[in-house]
């Protein structure tokens, strides 16, 4: 585990550094006209509305100041909902609400938040806080998943969700992103995270990584990691690629989440995704890519079952 | 495919052109590679005397111009109530180059001054060749007798030991200068007192063997000297080429340090309206920075590329393009910190504009400066996020927090008399108020975690930028060789197709089983 691994078994597996994903994939493949469909969730939602894929309901935008005064009344009606901005990265600024108390508002981990702190969460939002480079943003307030089963034991207060890389529609690497304590209840592998690569055949979990080293269990809930098995798999794998239709970005991360009721649901698009997937995976990126790569873009397959297929027959 | 040719391309054409004009700076206009190159340069006055007859007054002055091992930087005639005319530069005027002073009315002891500032060149070789030529006449008095028999004899002893006027031409020279003169030697020479007057009845002697000759005299660049007298010389065609010889040295060649102060001309002084005229002269020698002189050099000779120098602009601009130039440089730096070895900072050029800070302070006094207003620019902002304000008022805040305790450091420092607080000026204090500030948004977003080994990075970066951007040596270069920006440019274009590992991503992905490091 210690010390560093050579330069030469990393090609020999075909890991994939930023570097080379920068350079060769993302500024390559991915058109930067096309990335405030992404780097807005808002757009991402709306795209997705008119491409008929599920997303989770919005409740409500707040784009100005003024509107904040109505916030207590805009959430009267959920009793949980989500608070995050419209282009936040890496989950900042996330704020879910599982329920109410005379007090006020109960975050996941019981602390209680008055409607007062929600408006500063909300303020912080449109005074862009959380988003890249400081530019003024909109908070969504949407509905907030309640995960699927297969989950349960395996997520410390926050919603897993299924990161699947897409490359010109293919699906090329998945994992599942479970939150943890030390990553405050965000599924994001930069604030520790586990990440659970799953094979693209069955969704079954391949290996685990949390800050970069492998791991066998859950380090909250204790779960064995190898026991993951993701539902419904073929239908989270088919709203991944039909995202590519939708924006065009030729390398994409997918984020889906798995909703108790509502089945899989896109949560939002990255066009800068991570590479800890290839250590989840234990697989690199580059020979998949390539592989794609080498069909040639007039002889990718416009029907996403297609493409599922392909990805399943040759990156299983 | 066709963009990473199209990049190619255009590196390949930066680089021509940076390193093309570094090299044709170098090699040809003489640009040193290195700084602080200093070269010897040589100021010398001719001090010019003569009585004036109460009348108009017009003093013609031979000066030296440009030669192969000499070069000419600076002349100037001072000589008050004279009107002074320097004169042309062209080729053709450089051997026999003449000043004129004149006055309408002068009378007694005159002074005039003319001052040369001469440097050696590099090109050692090719000394001393002249092209024109004067066509000089044998004086009346060497074809009549008695003078003819002794000239004649001469001739045609110098002729049977000689194979051409090179070798007759040293030939007679060891005539002149033997120790016991023989008889021609003795009656052509015997009115002679100085150097001058053997060398100028040698010249005669050779003019009467059909030998295009004529008399130059010059000056020793060497060490420093009052009152010396200007070293008679004989320049003589030999076939096609033109040979000099000191006038007591059988061999052609002069040293290289040897100025020809008067080349051709009828005398060294023409004086109209004066008498007893005499120039002495004196050499002083100095030093002085290689660029200099390169650049006046240059400019004398009318290259346009030394017009395009930084050094021309005012001194205080200079300053400023100075330390602009080394962001680049900087930037060079930041982009293989992050790229190749991958070291996480806060913001892009954050580095750099520590940097430049530090250069500002010093490096030490800059660090601590760094430490002591970031931790308490931080504790700040943790006790203002309770106060429950809207970002903007709170960074603001914050600003102006960092800004009072650099002030009150500053103020302290210097009734302490800590010389280091009194480098904190304007641009450091702006640049760590802006780090307080993203660090602070960095403490929110991402945990003090983070922060710690952001800052960790950036002052990394920003110590290395600091080397790399003060040092001397690259900075004169960048200054003196700006077309190294374009080499910088398509380094930096380089790594920006680097599709390589990064070095922190070896441990990162260490998990992989696979051969270690």
């Amino acid at each position: 585990m210690n010390g560093l691994i050579s330069t030469k078994s990393l090609r020999g597996r075909g890991v994939i550094g930023m570097n080379a994903r920068n350079v060769s994939y993302i500024a390559r493949y991915n058109e930067r006209a096309l990335y405030p469909h992404v780097d807005d969730k808002y757009e991402t939602k709306k795209l997705a509305r008119e491409h008929q894929l599920q997303t989770p309901p919005l409740y409500g935008l707040i784009r100005y100041q003024h509107q904040m005064k109505h916030l207590g009344e805009m959430l009267d009606p959920y009793g949980s909902f989500v608070i995050k901005p419209a282009k936040g990265s890496e989950g900042k600024g996330i704020l879910i609400i599982r329920g109410r108390s005379e007090k006020g508002y109960l975050k996941p981990n019981g602390e209680i938040l008055s409607l007062r702190d929600l408006k500063r969460h909300v303020g912080n939002i449109l005074n862009g806080l959380y988003s890249l480079g400081g530019r003024t943003d909109k908070a969504m307030i949407e509905y907030a998943i309640n995960f699927s089963d297969v989950f349960e034991g395996f997520s410390y207060q926050g919603v897993p969700d299924i990161r699947v890389i897409v490359f010109r529609g293919y699906p090329v690497m998945a994992m599942v992103r479970l939150s943890t304590k030390v990553s405050d209840g965000k599924a994001n592998l930069h604030q520790g995270a586990v990440g659970v690569g799953v094979d693209l055949a069955f969704g079954h979990a391949i290996r685990a990584v949390q800050f970069n080293r492998l791991v066998e269990m859950h380090p909250d809930t204790g779960r064995r990691l190898s026991e993951l098995a993701v539902s419904r798999w073929d239908e989270l794998l088919l709203l991944a690629a039909q995202a590519f239709d939708m924006t065009g970005l030729g390398y994409v991360g997918v984020d889906i989440v798995l909703d108790k009721d509502r089945g899989p649901m896109v949560l939002e698009l990255n066009a800068r995704p991570g590479l800890a997937i290839q250590m989840a995976s234990n697989a690199g990126l580059l020979p998949r890519l390539q592989r794609i790569e080498a069909i040639g873009k007039k002889y990718c397959s416009p029907s996403a079952v297609e493409r599922i297929a392909f990805a399943k027959t040759h990156f299983a | 495919m066709s963009s990473r040719i199209r990049l190619f391309f255009i590196i390949g054409l930066l680089l021509a052109i940076g390193l093309g004009g570094i090299l044709y700076k170098k090699l040809v206009i003489g640009y040193p590679i290195l700084p602080k190159q200093q070269v010897p340069v040589w100021t010398i006055e001719a001090h010019i005397e003569f009585n004036a007859e109460n009348g108009p007054v017009k003093v013609s002055f031979a000066v030296p111009g440009e030669q192969a091992a000499v070069g000419v930087l600076e002349e100037e005639g001072v000589s008050l109530g004279y009107g002074f005319i320097s004169p042309a530069d062209d080729a053709d005027q450089s051997l026999h180059r003449r000043v004129v002073w004149s006055k309408a009315l002068a009378e007694g002891r005159q002074h005039l001054y003319y001052r040369v500032v001469a440097y050696q060149k590099n090109n050692r070789h090719n000394l001393g060749s002249f092209t024109t030529a004067t066509t000089a006449e044998v004086d009346a008095q060497y074809v009549e007798e008695p003078l003819r028999t002794a000239v004649q004899g001469l001739i045609d002893e110098a002729r049977r030991y000689s194979a051409d006027a090179s070798t007759c031409t040293g030939y007679l020279i060891q005539l002149f200068h033997a120790d016991e003169p023989n008889q021609n030697v003795g009656l052509l020479t015997r009115n002679c007192e100085t150097d001058l007057d053997r060398a100028c009845v040698l010249q005669q002697v050779l003019l009467a063997a059909d030998i295009d000759a004529y008399l130059i005299r010059g000056l020793y660049l060497k060490e420093s000297r009052n009152r010396q007298e200007l070293i008679p010389a004989l320049m003589i065609r030999n076939g096609e080429k033109w040979e000099t010889f000191l006038a007591d040295r059988p061999q052609p060649g002069v040293p290289a340090s040897f100025l020809a102060w008067q080349r051709g001309g009828e005398s060294l002084i023409d004086l109209m309206g004066g008498k007893g005229a005499h120039a002495s002269f004196s050499v002083l020698r100095n030093r002085r920075s290689l660029v200099g002189v390169v650049e006046t050099a240059s400019a004398r000779q009318g290259n346009m590329l030394t017009q395009f120098s930084l050094y021309n602009l005012p001194i205080d601009q200079q300053n400023a393009y100075r330390l602009l130039m080394m962001v680049p440089l900087g930037a060079l730096v930041v982009v293989i910190l992050r790229n190749v070895v991958g070291i996480r900072t806060s913001g892009t050029f954050m580095p750099i504009l520590l940097a430049l800070a530090f250069l500002e302070t010093k490096l030490f006094a800059g660090l601590v400066i760094f430490l002591i207003v970031i931790g308490m620019g931080l504790s700040v902002r943790s006790s203002l996020s309770r106060l429950d304000l809207l970002l903007v008022p709170r960074i603001s805040a914050v600003v102006v927090v960092v800004i009072g305790i650099m002030v009150s450091a500053s103020v302290f420092g210097h009734l302490m008399e800590m010389p280091f607080a009194r480098s904190v000026t304007l641009f450091p204090t702006i640049i760590l108020a802006w780090t307080v500030e993203r660090l602070s948004v960095l403490w929110e977003e991402d945990g003090p975690k983070e922060v710690g080994l952001q800052t960790a990075g950036s002052l990394l970066a920003a110590v290395l930028c600091y080397f790399v951007m003060g040092s001397t040596t690259l900075n004169y270069m960048i200054f003196t060789f700006p077309e190294m920006l374009l080499v910088v440019l398509a380094v930096i274009l380089m790594f920006g197709q680097y599709t390589g590992y990064r070095l922190s991503e070896l441990r990162r992905f260490a998990p992989f089983d696979g051969e270690r490091l």
